[in-house]
């Protein structure tokens, strides 16, 4: 894995919109809480609208599909410590809604970001790919296999176990395809960002692309799932 | 705390059964007994002539006087008369409906379940007030982690009526994870199976460098120590009403007064079972000369329990799904809660999670403990330790259909924001409603209704134009707050709130208001009432041993006891206490000689 917090210079050049001055004591916001508090009276800033659009921004991480949890969360820890409501119970109504204002955006980047799916989806949304698109019901290089096996259980249902099973096995290969390919359009796109070139902008739209398929093949393994406990088979756990 | 001058914040426990109050001293938490001297406060209220009656003293009146004793408020709490209906069915005293919240009719006055834990509250704030010297404005309280949003916003005005400012709604099974943690500077991760009187939770958290993140949570706020009491309480009225006829059958016409009794039988067995093999039951059945008696093993109550239990394995099993671990996992299962004492709960919980679960911690003060822990962290005394909690239960608004639309979802971190944005469907439409529900199921009947939102004042536009956000705030405490904000000019927008359970704010300020006068009288009353307690035992005692003093004592020393009798009477009809004090105190010297002349009496005879 590649690593993850952006230096703080990163941070604050790159996308400080706060007001730049303390509400309470008037220092400039600055340094490893911008822009969520004041490093010299650690009263916390009011929340900007356009804060709660980048979540990576919000806790301070370099925008990349590859976060490391254990990193990700000492960061979200760090953040928790100086502006959780719970340090300003005795300090005004001021200090302690803006720090609700400022522990809900965190919770929330958090809860996106610790989650690979939804911080990719979200990644996706800020350079501006959209990928909503309905999903297919069905993949397309699996619909034949899907249609014969339907038929097999209704029309001779001995012999369905036997098809489920390798239908399951086929489904995991594919699976695990996609995942490589996602990997692999991720690091392409993270490597063109190291570049001075501009970044790659192809492979996002490719694993947008990706994310669909990703999403056809959840449900598709739900159906699979359900027709499984409706034969009463048992298989070995795919993956 | 008493270093810094300022006014110490108290941690409470809020039980179903029983009820304490801790404080953080000098670093350590440590339990502030009641004014009876106990650690535990039984959660009972006894009503007299309109007045209440706390502590033991009122547990005791439970037996004597059940029509009149509200115990365990905390079970109807938040809740409405339709959602009580079948638990009210089997209580004692009578539970009836009314606006917003359930009724209490009792003992001459009409009181709340929100009021009563009121009185318990209020007498805890005077128990620590009382032990520490000064006085107390602000707590902690504890509820549990799946209290919903209307149970935890009457504990905070419970809180309130008690003169109380409530900093924090805090979690139980987080509180003891922090009393736990604290004391073994443990880290890892933790699963706190908590079975307390009428609820049970289970909480799982992670526990490093001082933060406590709760990662999932469930439970059941319908089941507790209380129903193992009446589960065996009913087979024991089954069998007395098969072999006497005497129906003792709560919510089946059966005597209540006797079905108190058999309850408070069933939970003295309970407990001893926690220790013996088997425990002996003995009541007097009304109208029989002969006292039922029945012997109970903790095989046949361990049968007896296992399937009431059976649910907390769902929960406990839905949590850690929700936290993507397996029971292998775990660092440590903590036990909390008096019932985890018994052998047959602490055997579900060890088949649940397939370990042996820690019972080291004080099972009904770790609670306690952790809230004080809390208070001390928002008193800004401790800034290494940090609570990390969740919303335990998914926030939704009623669609078109009757179905709900989650905003949050449960196992959110808090606090925690959702924004919706709303229209209108016909034009010149100048309001909205809005059906605010909690709970996990599809359909709005399944889920519990939390409250009813009307948005005002709109600009009469054609239909779907205009364009109001609300926000649903889910605070510290997991409570919601909603405000709503017009995006077409950014204008504030006036919200109507109804809540579907509760008190309305004006009935608050009229209790907050009552309270207040009533304070001193609540103070002679409860003198007066404990010197009635105590002077009864005294009274009852002389009286029985007239025949034997009529046989043993001169009779101007049997004139002169029947006179001290007769004027300790005369006084317990009286309305002030000290009078009763003095008269318990001149009986017990002229009942001398005749207790040194029976106590002879009973030696010779037995020679």
């Amino acid at each position: 894995m590649v690593a993850v917090p952006a230096s703080p210079s990163e941070r604050s050049s790159a996308h400080l919109v706060s007001p730049a001055f303390c509400q309470a004591c008037g220092s400039p916001i600055s340094g490893e809480l911008a822009p969520h508090a004041c490093a010299q009276c650690g009263e916390p800033q009011p929340v900007q609208v356009s804060e709660g659009e980048d979540f990576f921004q919000a806790l301070g991480v370099a925008r990349s599909f590859r976060l490391e949890g254990p990193a990700l969360e000492k960061r979200f820890y760090f953040l928790s410590r100086s502006l959780h409501p719970d340090r300003f119970a005795q300090r005004g109504p001021q200090a302690l809604k803006c720090s609700i204002e400022r522990m809900s955006l965190l919770n929330r980047a958090y809860r996106a970001l610790k989650d690979p799916l939804q911080r990719r989806e979200h990644l996706l949304e800020l350079e501006g790919i959209s990928g909503k698109k309905t999903p297919q019901a069905v993949p397309l290089d699996l619909a034949d296999d899907w249609f014969e096996l339907q038929d097999v259980v209704m029309e001779s249902p001995e012999s369905a176990p036997q098809r489920l099973q390798e239908f399951v096995a086929r489904l995991s290969q594919l699976k695990s395809e996609r995942k490589m390919r996602v990997e692999s359009l991720e690091m392409r796109w993270e490597e063109s960002r190291t570049g001075t070139q501009s970044p790659d902008r192809e492979a996002l739209q490719l694993l947008a692309r990706e994310l669909e398929a990703g999403a056809t093949l959840a449900s598709l393994e739900r159906d699979v799932a359900r027709l499984t406990n409706r034969l009463g088979v048992t298989l070995g756990k795919s993956e | 705390m008493s270093s810094s001058g300022k006014s110490p914040i108290i941690g409470i426990d809020l039980g179903t059964t029983h009820s304490l109050v801790a404080v953080v001293q000098d670093g350590v938490p440590v339990i502030l007994k009641s004014r009876e001297g106990k650690t535990l406060l039984p959660s009972v209220v006894h009503f007299e002539n309109g007045q209440a009656v706390m502590g033991y003293l009122a547990k005791r009146r439970k037996i004597t006087d059940a029509s009149n004793t509200v115990f365990s408020p905390k079970r109807l709490l938040g809740r409405g008369f339709e959602d009580l209906k079948e638990l009210a069915s089997r209580l004692p005293y009578p539970v009836e409906p009314g606006e917003g919240v359930a009724k209490i009719r009792i003992g001459g006055v009409t009181t709340t379940a929100l009021e009563v834990s009121a009185m318990i509250l209020a007498e805890l704030k005077r128990s620590a007030e009382a032990s520490l010297g000064c006085s107390v404005q602000q707590a902690v309280i504890t509820v549990p982690a799946y209290f919903n949003d209307a149970q935890r916003q009457a504990t905070r005005t419970a809180g309130r009526l008690a003169g109380l400012q409530v900093l924090r709604i805090l979690n139980e099974p987080t509180a003891a994870a922090l009393a736990y943690g604290l004391d073994r500077k443990r880290e890892g991760t933790i699963a706190v199976y908590d079975l307390g009187g009428g609820t049970f939770d289970v909480s799982i958290l992670k526990l490093e460098d001082g933060i406590f993140e709760v990662l999932s949570t469930s439970g059941n706020t319908a089941l507790g120590g209380d129903d193992l009491d009446r589960a065996l309480a009913e087979r024991f009225a089954k069998e007395i009403q098969d072999q006497t006829g005497v129906n003792a059958l709560a919510g089946q016409g059966g005597d209540l007064q006797f079905w108190a009794q058999l309850l408070e039988r069933a939970e003295e067995a309970k407990i001893a079972l926690s220790s013996q093999e088997l425990a002996g039951v003995t009541i007097e059945v009304p109208g029989h000369g002969e006292p039922w008696r029945r012997k109970v093993s903790r095989q046949e109550f361990n049968d007896l329990a296992r399937p009431l239990l059976a649910p907390t394995a769902e929960a406990c099993l839905q949590a850690l799904q929700d936290a993507g671990l397996s029971p292998d996992e775990l660092t440590d299962v903590v036990l909390v809660g008096g019932p985890t004492r018994l052998a047959v709960v602490r055997e579900t919980a060890r088949s649940i999670f397939g370990r042996e679960p820690n019972a080291s911690v004080h099972p009904d003060e770790v609670v306690a403990l952790g809230a004080a822990i809390q208070a001390d962290i928002l008193a800004g005394n401790n800034q290494d330790l940090l609570l990390l909690d969740v919303v335990p239960l998914t926030l939704g608004i009623e669609t078109y259909g009757g179905l709900m639309s989650p905003l949050i979802a449960r196992n959110t971190r808090v606090p925690t924001v959702a924004q919706e944005t709303f229209t209108t469907y016909v034009d010149n439409q100048t309001a909205v409603d809005i059906h605010v529900l909690q709970g996990e199921r599809q359909k709005v009947e399944e889920n519990r209704s939390l409250a009813r939102f009307k948005l005002r004042g709109i600009t009469p536009l054609p239909a779907g134009l205009p364009r109001v956000q609300v926000q649903f705030l889910i605070d510290a405490d997991g409570i919601l707050q909603v405000s709503a904000r017009d995006l077409r000019d950014g204008t504030e927008q006036s919200i109507e709130v109804r809540p579907s359970f509760g008190l309305s704010d004006a009935e608050v300020e009229r209790l907050l208001s009552d309270g207040l006068a009533n304070s001193k009288e609540d103070e002679n009353f409860r003198a007066l009432v404990e010197a009635r307690a105590d002077a009864e035992p005294i009274l009852r005692a002389c009286e029985r041993s007239l025949d034997s003093a009529r046989r043993l004592l001169s009779d101007s020393d049997l004139q002169s006891l029947e006179t001290r009798i007769a004027a300790l009477r005369a006084a317990m009809n009286g309305t002030t206490a000290d009078p009763i004090r003095q008269e318990v105190f001149l009986l017990d010297q002229a009942s001398r000689k005749l207790a040194d002349l029976l106590v002879r009496d009973a030696v010779s005879t037995d020679r």
